[in-house]
């Protein structure tokens, strides 16, 4: 978008809305919304090959009135929107790919009620994550919600996207997080669902807008469950024979009703990875539980994890691995030093699926992954886990010798691994969502009537495609 | 952190300033800018990517770009948060550098300009224009420190403007705590914020004022302050600044708690709960005593042998939220709203008076708080202290 007398009443307007310091066109401020996480976009702000994104304009409301007056604007202009959170998100989902207005919504960041009766906290979508554990834990009370990302997405992000915490197998996902919505349509209209625990009125339209990615309107204010700190924590550490062995373990604790909070299984090349120094985990999968409440509670589900593991063949490993992984867990670091190289390229490919699919998806991922290049290397995990199955993690790092070559490396190893995923009946994405990463997999992942119906929702909300578009979700926008 | 920045090596691969450009932006949640703005300009990330071109010359310096370069990642608190948990990832030298060629290419905010000339007038690292803090009548050294000093203690008391002058109960404090004919060193500033800010020439002068003002003074023992800034500078950048011979100073904080007690203190862990505890003092760690010098055990300590029961807040320690800024940072709102949400979480523990220790930390919480603001000395010294069963080990 180039038409600087257009983009020059845009921003006329934009100023009207939010005042003048609160809408930028300046280079600082655009190149530091022509990124978030995503792996190619952060190559090419870092001055690497990728993908080169520019937003036009930035505009950085601080309430929902403006929000609205901003779409209005937006819709009588039929200039894109893009709604952006912490920028945290790695698969481009926030990117500014057919340029127009990056809406950045920090500002709205407000502990709006905290109501400690049901136990439900009302914030600004704009709040970070290490800033809401914050206000809440002045108060003795946490969302329960720790995302790797914490301390750099936001609550409209967690929804946006579906994000889950590495606590989730006790707290839940963001789906069972969230009670209810604020959002502002692309009408500039203002819609609110009811903050209640359940209803049967229909449809939750409060699930039209979890995953929807900034594609149907801006979420503004959202109110999500939240819990007493807790103050007793255990965790305990298993080697087991293969994954096989590992899922089967965590399915019979999951089946009989226990929800540890946190439950990982590492594959042997991510356990010498993390915790290589470990005496016993040379070579092993190993099985990491956490748990944390009420004392008999978390002894109880403890116990029932170590009777699992026994009967399924596995040993105790030493603490070390639980304590390592407390202090890591919200570390990137293996992944941002291999995109720092010049060639470099790796990522972190989140997928789903049942307890019966889980292991040879893992093995269909891993092999179609490292068939693309013998410089691939693949590794993973298994966490986040429900009554039928859980995620997998499966993870990449590749270098090319002409770092020219990355971007085609990185669409190659990310086809590779989402076909096996799909050839195994799973789902692409558990909780980092599709952005531009994988909407070219999302025909196969919905099917034709999928598709027919999600276009219908998008044409029906957002008539002029305003809202996040530039290949979001699908690849060719409906 | 003294190392001089090496331009060419901004932009290689394995400086810490193109490792900031490729990651993912954990320490966004302890930069105060970012919070408090909602700008995405102030991520560290973007930050570094901005200093990045601007040696590789893609941009030119303008006060745009230079703006960008001057948030609060001076405090360290970033580096807490920061996915390379080896502390080994800092970006400060490289901003200081930066820095330094905003002001050089005259393109500085014009807070940092404002600085350099107060700073230049009055002589003192306070400039011309701040306000000085008085009395708060609750917390007025009384006690004498006895049972703190060695018999034969021959500290010398080292203050810049800001220790001498912005809390001069903190200062009156530490010279009962020391005991009568403690040498005093008056400098006028310790070149900390001169440095951070970019000033070097003004640092440097500084720095050098500071050492003959010690060297001139009689006496050889221990060198004492009460302002944080002033041990890091004197550690930290004054070799960095031509200063030839070291100075070690250490804080009153880190004097006085090698003081021996028996007590013990009550502490409560932050993920345990908001439980109010009665008659209760919380403490503020400032970000360069904290972070910068690593001391946090020593004000618990003290603070241990007064018989206080201590409230920590949320944050505590090397994560203590931040309390404001240094002059001559030129979002000045961001510093108000900085002080406010700490303040808030200082008061969240139920406590009746915040402690501290450091003159700017004061200077910045008082105005957030209706508690008492005090620094550890005026505390130590008004509640009095049990005897001490043995002798310090300084002195």
């Amino acid at each position: 978008m180039t038409d600087t007398s257009f983009l020059d009443a845009v921003a006329e307007d934009l100023v009207a809305a939010v005042g003048d310091q609160y809408v930028s066109r300046h280079d600082d401020v655009l190149s530091a919304y022509a990124r978030d996480a995503y792996p190619l976009a952060l190559r090419a702000a870092g001055g690497r090959s990728g993908l080169e994104v520019r937003p036009d304009i930035v505009v950085r409301p601080a309430t929902t009135a403006e929000v609205s007056t901003i779409l209005t604007t937006a819709r009588r202009w039929r200039i894109p929107v893009v709604p952006y959170g912490g920028g945290s998100g790695i698969c481009g989902g926030a990117l500014a790919t057919s340029g127009g207005v990056v809406l950045d919504l920090k500002r709205l960041d407000a502990v709006v009620e905290m109501d400690e009766e049901s136990m439900v906290v009302t914030v600004g979508a704009g709040i970070l994550g290490g800033e809401l554990e914050r206000r809440l834990g002045m108060h003795g009370l946490t969302c329960g919600h720790y995302p790797q990302s914490i301390y750099s997405s936001t609550v409209g992000g967690w929804i946006s996207h579906r994000g889950v915490g590495t606590f989730s197998t006790r707290y839940g996902k963001m789906d069972d997080l969230l009670i209810s919505l604020e959002v502002v349509l692309p009408s500039g209209d203002v819609f609110r669902t009811r903050a209640v625990p359940t209803s049967a009125a229909g449809p939750d339209l409060n699930r039209l807008f979890l995953g929807a990615e900034g594609t149907l309107g801006v979420i503004t204010q959202a109110t999500l469950k939240m819990f007493a700190r807790p103050t007793y924590r255990r965790h305990a550490t298993y080697r087991l024979d293969d994954l096989a062995a590992g899922l089967n373990t965590i399915r019979e604790v999951l089946q009989a009703g226990y929800r540890p909070a946190v439950v990982r299984l590492y594959d042997p090349v991510e356990t010498e990875t993390l915790f290589g120094q470990v005496p016993g985990a040379e070579g092993a999968t190993t099985l990491l539980v956490m748990d944390e409440g009420p004392v008999d509670l978390v002894d109880v589900s403890l116990m029932a994890m170590s009777r699992a593991v026994t009967a399924n063949g596995g040993d105790s490993l030493a603490s070390e691995v639980g304590e390592h992984w407390l202090e890591n867990r919200f570390s990137t670091v293996a992944l941002c030093e291999t995109l720092a190289k010049a060639g470099g390229i790796a990522d972190a490919i989140e997928v789903a699926n049942n307890y019966r699919m889980l292991p040879n998806t893992y093995h269909a991922m891993k092999a179609s992954m490292e068939a693309v290049s013998d410089r691939v290397k693949v590794y993973g995990h298994a966490s986040h886990f429900y009554h039928s199955g859980g995620n997998l993690y499966m993870i990449f790092h590749a270098e090319v010798d002409d770092p020219a070559d990355a971007p085609a490396l990185y669409h190659r190893v990310l086809d590779a691994a989402l076909t096996a995923c799909h050839g195994q009946q799973g789902t692409i994405t558990h909780h980092h969502g599709v952005g531009i990463a994988k909407a070219r997999h999302m025909s196969t992942e919905w099917g034709d009537e999928g598709v027919s119906l999600w276009r219908a929702i998008k044409g029906a909300v957002d008539p002029g495609n305003i809202m996040n578009p530039g290949g979001k979700l699908l690849l060719a926008d409906g | 952190m003294a190392e001089p920045v090496e331009l060419e090596k901004v932009v290689h691969p394995d400086a810490a300033v193109s490792r900031c450009t490729f990651c993912h932006d954990q320490c966004m949640c302890a930069s105060p800018e970012a919070i408090f703005s909602g700008n995405q300009r102030h991520v560290v990330s973007r930050v570094a990517n901005r200093i990045r071109q601007l040696h590789s010359k893609e941009l030119d310096w303008t006060t745009e770009e230079a703006s960008a370069l001057y948030g609060g990642l001076t405090t360290g608190l970033q580096a807490q948060y920061c996915i390379y948990l080896d502390g080994s990832q800092r970006i400060e030298p490289y901003l200081y550098g930066a820095r330094q060629e905003a002001v050089d290419y005259g393109v500085a905010p014009a807070s940092v300009a404002a600085y350099a000339e107060s700073v230049a007038t009055s002589g003192g690292e306070l400039g011309t224009t701040r306000t000085l803090l008085g009395s708060q009548s609750v917390y007025v050294p009384t006690g004498n420190g006895s049972s703190l000093r060695s018999a034969h203690s021959n500290a010398r008391l080292v203050g810049g403007q800001a220790a001498r002058e912005l809390d001069v109960d903190g200062w009156r404090a530490a010279l009962l705590l020391l005991g009568e004919g403690t040498a005093v060193v008056a400098v006028g500033s310790s070149g900390y914020i001169e440095y951070t800010l970019g000033l070097r020439e003004l640092a440097r002068h500084a720095a050098r004022e500071a050492a003959d003002a010690i060297d001139g003074t009689s006496g050889t023992g221990p060198l004492v302050t009460t302002d944080p800034a002033l041990a890091f500078a004197a550690r930290f950048f004054w070799p960095d600044l031509g200063v030839s011979r070291e100075y070690p100073v250490v804080t009153m904080v880190e004097y006085l708690a090698g003081c021996r007690s028996g007590a013990s203190v009550l502490v409560r862990a932050p993920w345990m709960g908001p439980e109010k505890a009665a008659n209760a003092v919380t403490y503020h760690d400032p970000g360069v005593l904290a972070r910068g010098l690593g001391v946090t055990d020593a004000p618990r300590r003290l603070l241990a042998r007064t018989g206080a029961t201590l409230a920590e807040p949320y944050t505590s320690g090397a994560r203590a939220g931040d309390d404001g800024a240094y002059p001559g940072y030129p979002f000045p709102e961001i510093a108000v709203l900085t002080a406010a949400a700490r303040a808030e979480e200082l008061e969240a523990t139920g406590a009746e008076v915040i402690v501290t220790a450091s003159p700017w930390a004061l200077a910045n919480l008082r105005p957030a708080t209706s508690l008492p603001v005090v620094d550890i000395c005026t505390f130590v010294a008004s509640t009095g202290l049990a005897a001490a069963k043995e002798p310090p080990l300084h002195g």
